[in-house]
């Protein structure tokens, strides 16, 4: 299943990437894959990135860059009617 | 045990015992089992419906299950039971410890978004633990859907323990092990099965519930009573049970059956064709029963817009686009609904 296309805020910097890989470790989505050809990962599978950050947090170099945070409308609409700029899970969901 | 030679503290001096300096006294260390009592599946069916969803859960620290020696690998958890519970259950009598860090009784994921799975979480509790003197090698596996909340190299910098991303799945633990701890693409692709998507069924029954339930319950009393018009409960209040329904329970099962990549235009569909059902079958004229989809089909799309938050493919910008379109053309549609309701 993939959600809405060309909307995602991932962006990959191929020229700093060093090929280490962890990016596609941490991927719960398949949306990197590494090219042993190239040494650089690759991004495959854009629209199914759901921004949740792994990716860019795991990135040592820094290579990766992405708005994350939640993909839920509650927490959108919430957020907007207390006025908060920030998005965040605070829905109490666990 | 041996010595802790994770040596490097945060000034990058190098003084013995850093990662395990910050005890006091002997570490504590608790026993478990992976087999689930009865109460763990009460209470992980339970949780599902919300009973003690927000406090269900373990102590942070060191667990131990199985006899594990100082190769054992040591995997890491969120202090929400249920993880926890499903953790040791994928262990099965594999000796290993278990790491729990304090995320509030949040599960995994949820606290890896809000923070509190975090690298300096993970960092603390390795050093107030005591991990050091329990295992000889420097590795520790984290579960993969903490990834967000953590940035690896940054524990290795800090702890000298290497971070190893585990499978997204903990009945998938065994094979990860098999393969040398490592995760293939399968084990590391979270997937939202049909089983999956039922299991989030009672929560967003119950979030509706709280919004809707005693209006509903008062009108059909009412109704009941004749204070208001019998005619009421067929023309409004079914459909809106109907509408409810539909998004709560049907939608979550059909998702991946429904046209369409926004939530809410799925659901709207959802809302529309089932409500227009309903006025065939109580055979209404087209344009009257045209008032049904334009009222209440609405609400459904916004539970199944609701759904984004438990859904495991969404990101933030797919929300914000479909949210901004679609909540100003629920409430027109609402609109419309009730000036045909009222006129016709």
């Amino acid at each position: 299943m993939n959600y809405i296309k060309n909307v995602v805020t991932l962006k990959l910097e191929p020229d700093l990437c060093t090929g280490c890989g962890l990016c596609t470790e941490v991927c719960p989505r398949s949306v990197l894959e590494l090219d042993p050809a190239q040494g650089k990962v690759d991004l495959i599978n854009r629209d199914s990135c759901i921004e949740c950050g792994a990716c860019m947090m795991n990135c040592p170099i820094g290579a990766i860059s992405v708005q994350a945070g939640v993909g839920c409308a509650y927490a959108l609409l919430k957020s907007r009617i207390q006025g908060k700029e920030k998005i965040s899970c605070d829905c109490d969901c666990s | 045990m041996n010595g802790c030679s994770c040596s490097e503290n945060k000034t990058g001096k190098n003084t013995p015992l850093t990662c395990c300096s910050q005890k006091i006294g002997e570490p504590a260390i608790t026993r478990i089992t992976s087999a689930w009592k009865f109460s763990d599946w009460l209470g992980s069916i339970l949780v599902r419906f919300g009973w003690r969803r927000l406090n269900d859960r373990v102590a942070p620290g060191l667990y131990t299950i199985g006899e594990p020696n100082a190769h054992a690998p040591v995997f890491v958890s969120a202090n929400y039971k249920l993880s926890f519970d499903h953790l040791r259950r994928g262990l099965a009598e594999t000796p290993a410890y278990i790491l729990v860090l304090d995320t509030k009784g949040v599960n995994v994921w949820c606290a890896a978004g809000k923070k509190s799975f975090s690298t300096t979480e993970v960092i603390a509790r390795i050093r107030s633990s005591g991990l050091c003197d329990f295992v000889s090698h420097r590795e520790i596996i984290l579960p993969q859907l903490g990834a967000p909340g953590v940035r690896g190299f940054e524990i290795t910098r800090e702890t000298g323990f290497r971070v190893l991303y585990g499978p997204v799945r903990t009945a998938d633990i065994h094979l990860f092990l098999k393969n040398g701890k490592t995760a293939d693409r399968r084990m590391r692709t979270v997937r939202f099965d049909l089983i999956d998507r039922i299991k989030v069924i009672p929560i967003e029954v119950i979030f509706a519930g709280k919004w809707f339930f005693i209006p509903i319950l008062l009108a059909f009393t009412l109704g009941w009573f004749g204070i208001i018009p019998p005619a009421f409960i067929p023309d409004y209040l079914l459909p809106l049970v109907i509408a409810l329904i539909l998004g709560t329970v049907a939608f979550p099962i059909l998702l991946p059956l429904l046209p369409f990549r926004a939530f809410s235009l799925k659901g709207w569909i959802l809302g529309v064709l089932g409500l227009t059902a309903y006025g065939w079958l109580l055979h209404r004229e087209l344009f009257e029963a045209l008032t049904l989809p334009l009222l209440f089909a609405p609400v459904t799309a916004f539970f199944a817009l609701n759904f984004t938050g438990a859904s495991t493919f969404t990101s933030l910008s797919g929300v914000k686009k479909e949210t901004t379109r679609a909540i100003p053309m629920m409430i027109v549609s609402c609109l419309l609904g009730l000036v045909a309701a009222i006129w016709l």
